[in-house]
């Protein structure tokens, strides 16, 4: 092999191969999320913490957040965003008032002309919630478990809207008893995985095997096929109105489909002649499984903190589930105030929603996430209720880092930073109050989407690099390099 | 456990900057880091093999029908295949006198008869797992019950023969997310398209080039995007250079209109193209049919129907640059012997796989059949497995990919059987 530039070359080069690392022995090399440093400080201290918190519990600082920081403090800031319905929201509603599907009851949404209609609308608004409201740790949670209770919206595209009202927005901020029990419910999960259709004669497997794997106890939890065998017969006869006619509406328990006979799951008697009970006391059941604690918080710890949760603050945010009975407010609020918490700001990588949501909020976009963005969103890969797996998007770094996520988002960098988009318009200039030194344009829009300066090294570069470009206005690329910049990615 | 953020939390948190953040970081310069030259692909290297991975758990019994069990007719009131019948589409297309092909598939007779494509039965993981997850992950990791795994299978090959193959093109994944068989501490391109996979928009040309300049000035190499980074770059350049009109496959390649022909087409394009591709990842969902599953007609034999055109087409389109190239099709478990309730079929265990190339040694169904009665059937009612799937990979892997070291790309597999599946690739 004689190529100039062989593979170990390339390797060197990309950095695979350091002093300290050896790529060919016998243990696989393991890329490890390095701890991602802020930039040499200019912008003090507090501010800092400030910024670092607002872009874990937010989907983007922006300086009404800070502000509100600096006023009442980052207990009470935090506080507040958990007491989310005392915030108010007015400047949201203008703009999903065309988005009339999202507000349809079932019997309407059963009789739209396009039924894509409410796909379309429910996306969108998704987007723009997150985007434009003030509650927003709120909008993290009804993101973290629309994840969690998975739903792919183009199996049956009216019913989620209904279950991201009735069940995940209803709930998001409250206790996960209820939570799971509003989604046992649910239309849409029922018919999604196909418990709709489970009868006596022959019982559907797919619903209660989910339930137990990724809703509740966790794949690793001691449950059995025969477990799953037995949930899958408790919850027959849970179904959905007008569902073999494809006109599904709301939540019935069919009892000429229900097996009333005696079951026994996960070790605990569920006496004969039980109908609708048997699901309630299989609700019951799970909710108190100690497994449950355990993965439900693990699932909330890697999302706030790291995606190697520490096996610590696991156990204790799962100590307080078990004690309050899902308690959501409750563990969050342990695991905000925790130095695990603390200690793991700005290393987790964002993922593709939260790159385009905290860029549109950081750079004061106005956005109708229609064509544009929308389409960018779904190139990469996280069109909200587009997972088609029940487990919902993955949300570890290593899932996401790859050529076509960041080629994209370099993509939408550069299409916003020129303005180039349809639906999304960012006055760039008012960002910089209109002052036109390119340094002092650099540093302006670092603090307001970075948080502070660059390092020195990268700083310079971007300068000298600037002056190359034959755009006229340097705006432009310095807003793209900023936005595409590793240190944008992560939050 | 409710006291305040303080001073004293914060300089706790705050990170130490350190030494390579506060040195002055270089300008970056143009590097030809790839040369796009065919001569330097050693031949060895020359072979390429597409594996798709068929998600949702395949109900490989009505993909590869054993019309000569009568246990298959019994299980299935509703949902059985009808034996082959001559001048017939609605039936099962003979292959040997016991098997036949769904008739969906029948794009693929052809290949059938070319001795360029064999099936092996009752093949999979002996992990009895019904778990969608679980299955996939070890199937594509490659290391069956353990969930900690780092690399995919096909990563760990290209780690051990990395010195062979220097190009950005080595290994790449369609899709937005790269396949889990992938993964690992070795450049695999993620792309959705060839077509969108450039840097740009409008900004084609200088800017554009100024841009991914500066992508190298301030994706530093130390940071973990720093390599992806470099890669991205890499790819998209390299594409530039090769991909220049658009594609006009051969006459007798008929791709279907649908994201998976476009794949396989786009995977045509990249073997054509010359880069050095090697290993390719390609998905096709939807197999979990729970519900209605359709018999001749329905859910799962328009996949049939879509999966057999693309691999067809891609057959004719490559011609004899089959006998170099391999495509291997798997799910991560098969379905239940018996139909459920809801005329579909549950998660099961033993499966089937495709093998298609011109290095092939097809016109065969492989693996020892177990029979559908009730005592061969394992818990819950699900066909046993006779064949490790890791037998079909790793005789690829030897005598296509070239690479000898099994037990390193299978770790603590110690069942290897060679099927006699591939001929060596002179």
């Amino acid at each position: 092999m004689n190529s100039e530039f062989s593979r170990r070359d390339f390797l060197k080069l990309a950095g695979f191969i350091s002093a300290a690392t050896v790529l060919w022995g016998c243990t696989p090399y393991s890329i490890s999320i390095p701890t991602f440093v802020p930039p040499i400080v200019t912008a003090s201290d507090e501010d800092q913490l400030i910024y670092a918190v607002l872009k874990r519990i937010t989907f983007g600082p922006r300086p009404a957040e800070i502000e509100r920081v600096h006023q009442i403090g980052l207990d009470a800031f935090i506080e507040e965003q958990l007491a989310y319905d005392s915030i108010e929201d007015n400047d949201l509603s203008p703009r999903l008032a065309d988005l009339t599907t999202i507000r349809m009851s079932p019997s309407d949404l059963v009789t739209l002309d396009k039924r894509g209609q409410s796909v379309n609308e429910l996306v969108r608004a998704t987007v723009l919630r997150a985007v434009y409201s003030r509650r927003q740790l709120y909008e993290v949670m009804v993101n973290f478990w629309s994840d969690h209770f998975n739903i792919y919206i183009l199996k049956n595209r009216i019913l989620k809207t209904v279950d991201d009202r009735q069940v995940i927005r209803q709930l998001a901020l409250g206790n996960f008893k209820d939570l799971l029990f509003a989604s046992m419910h649910s239309p849409a999960m029922l018919a999604y995985l196909d418990n709709a259709v489970s009868t006596k004669d022959r019982p559907n497997e797919n619903y209660a095997r989910e339930l137990l794997e990724l809703h509740t106890l966790g794949v690793d939890a001691e449950y059995t096929q025969h477990d799953i065998n037995e949930v899958a017969r408790a919850l027959t006869g849970w179904s959905v109105t007008g569902i073999l006619t494809d006109t599904p509406r709301e939540f019935i328990f069919r009892e000429q489909n229900h097996d009333y006979d005696r079951k026994t799951i996960l070790g605990m008697y569920f006496q004969s002649g039980q109908g609708i009970q048997d699901g309630e006391q299989l609700a019951d059941l799970l909710v108190s499984h100690p497994s449950t604690a355990t993965r439900i918080s693990y699932k909330l710890v890697r999302r706030f903190v790291s995606d190697d949760p520490p096996p610590a603050l696991v156990s204790q945010a799962a100590a307080v589930f078990q004690t309050s009975r899902g308690d959501i407010r409750a563990i969050l609020s342990l695991i905000l105030h925790s130095e695990e918490f603390r200690a793991s700001l700005g290393v987790k990588l964002k993922r593709p929603f939260e790159f385009v949501v905290s860029l549109l909020r950081q750079t004061d976009a106005e956005t109708t996430f229609d064509k544009g963005t929308m389409f960018m969103l779904r190139q990469m890969g996280q069109l909200p209720f587009y997972w088609p797996a029940p487990d919902g998007y993955p949300d570890v770094g290593a899932a996401w880092l790859n050529s076509n996520d960041l080629l994209n988002r370099w993509n939408l960098a550069l299409s916003l930073a020129a303005n180039a988009l349809p639906d999304t318009k960012i006055d760039w200039d008012a960002l910089v109050h209109s002052i036109t030194p390119t340094e002092q344009v650099l540093d302006l829009l670092s603090i307001r989407l970075l948080g502070n300066i660059l390092p020195g090294g990268t700083r310079q570069s971007i300068l000298d690099l600037i002056s190359d470009f034959a755009m006229v206005d340097p705006l432009i690329p310095i807003s793209a390099l900023l936005v595409a910049s590793p240190y944008f990615q992560y939050r | 456990m409710d006291k305040s953020l303080s001073r004293h939390d914060f300089l706790k948190a705050a990170l130490n900057p350190p030494a390579w953040l506060q040195a002055p970081v270089q300008p970056a310069q143009f590097l030809p880091r790839f040369t796009i030259m065919s001569a330097h692909w050693q031949k060895s290297r020359a072979n390429v093999l597409v594996c798709i991975f068929l998600r949702g758990g395949m109900d490989g019994l009505n993909v590869v029908i054993p019309h000569g069990d009568p246990d298959y007719y019994r299980l299935r009131p509703t949902l059985a295949i009808p034996e082959p019948a001559p001048a017939s589409n609605i039936t099962g297309i003979n292959l040997d006198g016991f098997f036949g092909m769904h008739p969906s598939m029948s794009p693929l007779k052809e290949v059938w008869d070319d001795k360029g494509l064999a099936f092996i039965h009752a093949v999979g993981s002996p992990d009895p797992t019904h778990s969608h997850f679980d299955a996939m992950d070890y199937m594509e990791h490659g290391i069956i019950g353990e969930r900690q795994v780092q690399t995919g299978w096909l990563a760990r090959h290209l780690q051990i023969t990395a010195n062979q193959n220097g190009s950005p093109f080595r290994a790449v994944g369609f899709g937005a997310l790269l396949a889990s068989s992938l993964r690992g501490p070795v450049p695999a391109i993620t792309l959705q398209s060839i077509e969108d996979f450039q840097f740009g928009g409008k900004y084609r040309g200088d800017d554009a080039k100024q841009f991914l300049r500066a992508m190298s000035a301030i994706y530093t190499p130390d940071s973990n995007l720093g390599p992806h980074a470099d890669l991205t770059r890499g790819a998209v350049q390299l594409l530039e250079k090769v991909v220049t009109t658009k594609y006009q496959p051969s006459q007798d390649a008929k791709y279907p209109e649908s994201e998976f022909g476009e794949s396989m087409k786009q995977v045509v394009q990249l073997i054509k193209a010359d880069v050095g591709i090697e290993v390719i990842a390609v998905d096709l969902g939807g197999w979990d049919t729970h519900v209605n599953q359709g018999t001749v007609d329905g859910v799962m034999p328009k996949l049939l129907s879509d999966l057999s055109a693309g691999l067809a087409a891609f057959y004719h389109d490559l011609g004899d640059t089959m006998k170099r190239v391999t495509v291997v099709a798997m799910s991560e478990f098969g379905r239940r012997a018996g139909e459920n309730g809801g005329k579909g079929t549950d998660h099961g265990h033993g499966n089937v796989m495709f093998v298609i190339g011109k290095s092939v040694v097809g016109g065969k169904v492989y693996g020892q059949w177990p029979g559908l009665s009730a005592e061969s059937l394992v818990t819950p009612g699900d066909l046993a497995i006779t064949t490790d799937f890791r037998s079909v990979l790793g005789e690829l892997a030897v005598k296509h990919l070239l690479n000898p070291a099994l037990a390193q790309i299978f770790p603590n597999f110690v069942d290897f059987k060679e099927l006699g599946i591939a001929q060596a690739i002179a």
